[in-house]
């Protein structure tokens, strides 16, 4: 999200927004969130709120595994998800 | 509140709660509160079945056992899986825009 | 003294429900509705049925408690009288310790598709414990008629020896957690 979308929102002065306006603006927008434990989630955003608790929509986790012996990271398992509630305490980024 | 009251109109649907001990558990939502802890009903595990007698065998968690219900501390939880068909997506996006103007206005 | 505390509290929190039944009573039915509405969704309402009931804990690390749910508060700090602690060992750990590999359970699909079979148990009796809210994973409701059903078909150990077993995994695997968590945080991983 370039910060040009962000000023062209209807918040107009930058300081009013928080950054949790990022999640407001990718409501209903597809974004990628990575988690603890090496997951990573793809999603469309519903909802979401201040402790960063969210709701995902045709969502697929992704559990990353680190190769026992060349420690590369690998793909553990996907698994797909319609509907999916995520508390926020597991969140580290959200990115679109 | 936004996630505390889409529980609660949730109450008497089954849902799919992934802990974080990697436990996952599929049940009735019987009662849920403003830390999103949650109690549910009817508890299944992936590897769990029914037995001769209609009761529900654990194998790899003999004390579920008979439980009449599982009141699941919210700081456990990681996911909780749900039915697309249960959830109003446009009235949740409007409340989560809803509840980030209200705090932002209870902010200044 | 803390005895005291806690039972003051005990009958505090069951006394609540009764002395607000009594307010409902004099208003009209819609606006009881509204209240019990409310009042339904609160830590109290979904832990005061189980109250002086066995309950089975479970808290983080793995300890299993069975015990009578005497005092809880909205931490779900509790307090438990007769408390009994049960452990839980498969054949191998029993006769082939020296060939456990610890292994770090890294989803939730990957863990139930391993599926055990615990044929031994071990219990003793604690007598009162308070468990701090934090720890707690989960808190069921037992029935008493129904509970003792998969141990009918374990044979009981020794709590000593089976401790003893338990203690000895958990350091391997503690050991075994670290060295992984090590290989992850190089990556930046957590």
């Amino acid at each position: 999200m370039s910060s040009l979308t962000l000023s062209n929102s209807s918040n107009n002065n930058v300081n009013d927004l928080v950054p949790l306006d990022l999640l407001r603006l990718n409501l209903d927008t597809k974004v990628i969130v990575k988690l603890r434990d090496c997951r990573e989630l793809r999603g469309v955003l519903q909802a979401f709120d201040s402790h960063s608790n969210l709701v995902l929509s045709d969502c697929i986790e992704t559990v990353y595994k680190l190769n026992e012996n060349t420690d590369e990271l690998e793909v553990l398992e996907k698994n797909e998800s319609e509907m999916i509630f995520v508390r926020g305490d597991n969140v580290l980024v959200l990115t679109t | 509140m936004l996630f505390f009251s889409l529980f609660k109109t949730l109450v008497d649907q089954e849902v799919t709660i992934e802990l974080k001990n990697n436990l996952k558990l599929t049940g009735t939502i019987k009662s849920v509160d403003q830390f999103l802890n949650i109690k549910l009903d009817n508890i299944s595990t992936p590897e769990s079945h029914i037995d001769e007698d209609g009761d529900v065998v654990y194998l790899n968690n003999p004390h579920f056992a008979g439980l009449k219900n599982l009141f699941i501390r919210g700081s456990n939880i990681r996911y909780v899986h749900l039915k697309k068909s249960l959830v109003d997506c446009n009235l949740l996006q409007d409340a989560a825009r809803r509840e980030l103007s209200i705090e932002k206005r209870e902010e200044k | 003294m803390g005895n005291n505390k806690a039972k003051k509290s005990a009958t505090e929190a069951a006394e609540v429900p009764a002395q607000e039944n009594k307010t409902i009573d004099n208003t009209n039915e819609e606006e009881a509705d509204l209240y019990l509405d409310q009042y339904n969704f609160t830590t109290t309402a979904a832990l005061v049925a189980s109250v002086d009931r066995k309950v089975m804990v479970e808290v983080k690390g793995g300890h299993i408690f069975f015990g009578i749910l005497r005092t809880y508060d909205h931490f779900a700090n509790l307090t438990l009288e007769f408390v009994s602690e049960r452990i839980y060992l498969l054949r191998d750990d029993m006769e082939n310790l020296e060939s456990y590999r610890p292994h770090m359970s890294l989803s939730a699909n990957e863990s139930n598709n391993y599926v055990k079979h615990y044929e031994f148990y071990a219990e003793r009796q604690v007598g009162c414990y308070l468990i701090r809210g934090e720890n707690v994973v989960f808190i069921g409701e037992v029935d008493i008629d129904k509970e003792d059903k998969p141990i009918r078909n374990m044979i009981r150990v020794d709590w000593g020896l089976a401790n003893h077993i338990v203690e000895k995994k958990t350091r391997q695997d503690s050991r075994f957690m670290d060295e992984q968590r090590g290989r992850y945080l190089k990556k930046g991983l957590s």
